[in-house]
């Protein structure tokens, strides 16, 4: 309990820093998340008797939400159960738009399904699934930003844009990846 | 995409954070309430004895009486905003505006003469009250709703209704200036009809467009 106490206050710590800009801050934030997504997306959906083929892609959404409703976080609060009413609200839609055909509790399947390390591999296939269904300019930025790795800046010079262009280009590129997320399946 | 990737797209897209949610509902419900105010009072004017009212103690009830509710609403709203359910914890500030409300119609029950309560409840402006307050909280419903939309309400249709509540008690507010009929009855039947009708349009609009 007080382990997840003092990582509670650590994630919040970190998100105050990204509110005011800090991205190294954001950084480790998302990536300290990204654990705990994932074993709430696999619990999730196998507790529903869902496939988890696909819990990466959850887990991708999920972050989207957090990302861009971040300013819905009250700073003088911490972060978790913020973020779990996301993952909650973001689980009921998943498998709402799966139907419910599927929702046969399986007691003790958790154990045999939390491997989240294949999870992500599976999901490599989605750079076509998703990324295809952007505008070309909008896949573009979110590629160079995603999977080179580039900053804006630098992404900015090599499509022969402006910054501030890049960077609206891309806030509207994971603004219609969220859509994306929550229009399939 | 690998989520790693994902991560990476978010870090470059951050930026600080200009307005936070509670700042964000406060300036635009601002603009819609000024625009409706301004409206409002362009057409119909405050009440004949203008300033006066200030120092008439029903009149000062009455607006205390509103101004109360929209007080405990606020916290309420910026929880209707968020992802974390409401917990009947969060209605407690409520609670307390109703016993001040039941001691307010306590008083006018002791000291108005019975004869007097039921004109007093049906004044003589009931049905332009429950045309006028929604159509004075529309905008402001409006507006919160489109809010809403980029924030992260748990549930949406009570959402909803706590929006159109409190853009119901900010009309009221506005509308209070305006109406002669001052007695705690009045406003329980009349405002309290109007309030109903911003309620069910905020749950019924929460419903389907607080989706997200």
């Amino acid at each position: 309990m007080d382990d997840f106490k003092s990582s509670d206050e650590r994630l919040s710590a970190w998100m105050r820093a990204a509110s005011r800009g800090d991205q190294e801050a954001y950084r480790n934030f998302l990536s300290a998340l990204l654990p705990v997504l994932r074993q709430t997306a696999l619990r999730s959906l196998s507790r529903a008797g869902a496939s988890v083929a696909d819990s990466e892609d959850v887990v991708q959404e999920i972050m989207l939400a957090i990302h861009l409703r971040r300013h819905t976080w009250d700073e003088s609060t911490t972060i978790m159960p913020w973020v779990y009413g996301i993952a909650r609200h973001k689980m009921i839609d998943v498998l709402r738009r799966r139907g419910r055909r599927f929702e046969v509790p399986l007691d003790g399947f958790e154990e045999i399904v939390e491997a989240p390390a294949a999870a992500e591999a599976l999901s490599e296939r989605d750079i076509i699934r998703f990324l295809g269904r952007l505008g070309n300019g909008q896949r573009k930025v979110v590629l160079a930003v995603s999977v080179e790795g580039l900053s804006i800046r630098d992404a900015a010079k090599r499509l022969g844009i402006t910054e501030g262009a890049a960077r609206v280009t891309l806030h509207r590129g994971l603004k219609t990846l969220a859509r994306i997320y929550g229009s399939e399946r | 995409m690998q989520t790693h990737r994902l991560i990476e797209a978010l870090v470059a897209d951050l930026q600080p954070l200009r307005q936070r949610l509670p700042g964000q509902i406060l300036m635009r419900l601002g603009w819609a309430a000024l625009a409706a105010a301004l409206a409002f009072y362009g057409l119909y004017g405050f009440r004949d004895d203008g300033l006066a009212s200030l120092g008439d103690p029903r009149f000062v009830v009455k607006i205390s009486l509103l101004l109360t509710l929209v007080g405990a609403l606020w916290p309420l709203m910026r929880r209707a905003a968020g992802p974390i359910k409401m917990t009947p914890t969060d209605f407690k500030p409520l609670a307390w505006v109703g016993l001040f409300w039941l001691t307010m119609m306590g008083l006018e029950v002791a000291l108005v003469p019975q004869t007097a309560w039921y004109p007093m409840m049906v004044g003589e402006n009931g049905l332009f009250c429950l045309a006028a307050i929604p159509l004075i909280g529309m905008p402001l419903l409006a507006t919160i709703i489109v809010t809403f939309r980029g924030a992260a309400p748990a549930v949406a249709s009570v959402s909803g209704a706590v929006a159109g509540f409190f853009c119901a008690a900010i009309a009221s507010v506005l509308y209070a200036v305006h109406c002669p009929d001052d007695s705690p009855f009045f406003l329980v039947v009349w405002y309290g009809a109007a309030t109903m009708i911003l309620m069910a349009m905020g749950a019924l609009s929460g419903r389907w467009v607080l989706r997200w």
